[in-house]
């Protein structure tokens, strides 16, 4: 794929995959990947590690008492 | 998030607008102030400092716009001014040379190539964390708000002062590099792809 339309098909992955493509721009991706199996490849990969970061890192616990601490301390500055 | 542009709060006001508008985010702001430190204690006196910061610039805060961007902000402002200092990161990324980076489209082909979407399916919590965690931190960031928070560009580039075309491009780049991890952790955890 040549350099330029392979940076702006990764510029369109990106806005949809965000969530922040208009709806012309999803359309054009709609359209373009079926058509090519490298931007294909991207989109799919790229949506795997975004759902991956979201269902599958570890979270830490918030500590129990931060939130009492906080309120408490928020009560000496008022 | 505007400042400076709404009327002083009445102290009984103070109060119920911290609680009702701050507090429901204690939980975000914690996982976001861990993965700027990488340490329970700070994170925990990161995310102090920053609801008492919040607490006294109150009065900047217009009720019923966004809470949690606007904490964010005052969070990463406060982790550059505490942390990033003393800290062991690596230093301030070089923007010229990542624009350079971001224009070169063979990176992309490789590491697309080279990383299956099995393999990340596979892959534990643990993998992606360390994948995360070894970003620099600026690139690391844009990740957190964009992946797990789920903030616009738009909002993105309010929390870190920076253009919506620097989140874009800052964004591009963080991706590219996490894929590189996960391809070396994939590759040193020994998942093969099946193409070869």
């Amino acid at each position: 794929m040549e350099v330029e339309k392979k940076q702006q098909c990764s510029e369109l992955l990106q806005l949809v995959i965000d969530g922040q493509a208009t709806q012309q721009q999803r359309h054009e991706l709609d359209e373009h990947l079926p058509k090519c199996e490298c931007c294909r490849n991207e989109f799919e990969l790229s949506l795997s590690i975004k759902e991956g970061l979201k269902s599958r890192l570890k979270k830490p616990n918030l500590p129990s008492e931060l939130a009492t601490s906080i309120q408490s301390k928020v009560l000496e500055l008022a | 998030m505007s400042v400076g542009e709404s009327m002083p709060y009445k102290s009984k006001d103070k109060q119920r607008v911290f609680n009702k508008e701050f507090m429901p985010h204690i939980d975000a702001m914690y996982n976001f102030a861990y993965r700027l430190t990488l340490d329970e204690d700070d994170a925990k006196d990161l995310v102090q400092e920053t609801y008492l910061k919040a607490f006294r610039f109150i009065n900047s805060f217009e009720e019923g716009t966004n809470a949690k961007a606007w904490l964010f902000r005052i969070l990463k402002n406060s982790f550059i001014n505490n942390y990033r200092k003393v800290s062991k990161q690596p230093n301030k990324v070089d923007y010229q040379e990542v624009e350079s980076y971001y224009n070169s489209e063979s990176v992309d082909e490789k590491i697309t190539t080279d990383l299956r979407v099995e393999t990340v399916q596979h892959m534990i919590g643990d993998e992606i964390t360390n994948a995360l965690n070894s970003l620099d931190i600026d690139f690391r960031t844009v990740i957190i708000l964009c992946d797990l928070e789920g903030f616009t560009y738009e909002e993105m580039a309010k929390i870190l002062d920076i253009p919506i075309g620097t989140v874009r491009s800052r964004l591009h780049r963080a991706r590219n590099l996490l894929k590189e991890k996960l391809v070396n952790y994939a590759t040193s955890m020994g998942y093969k792809d099946k193409r070869k």
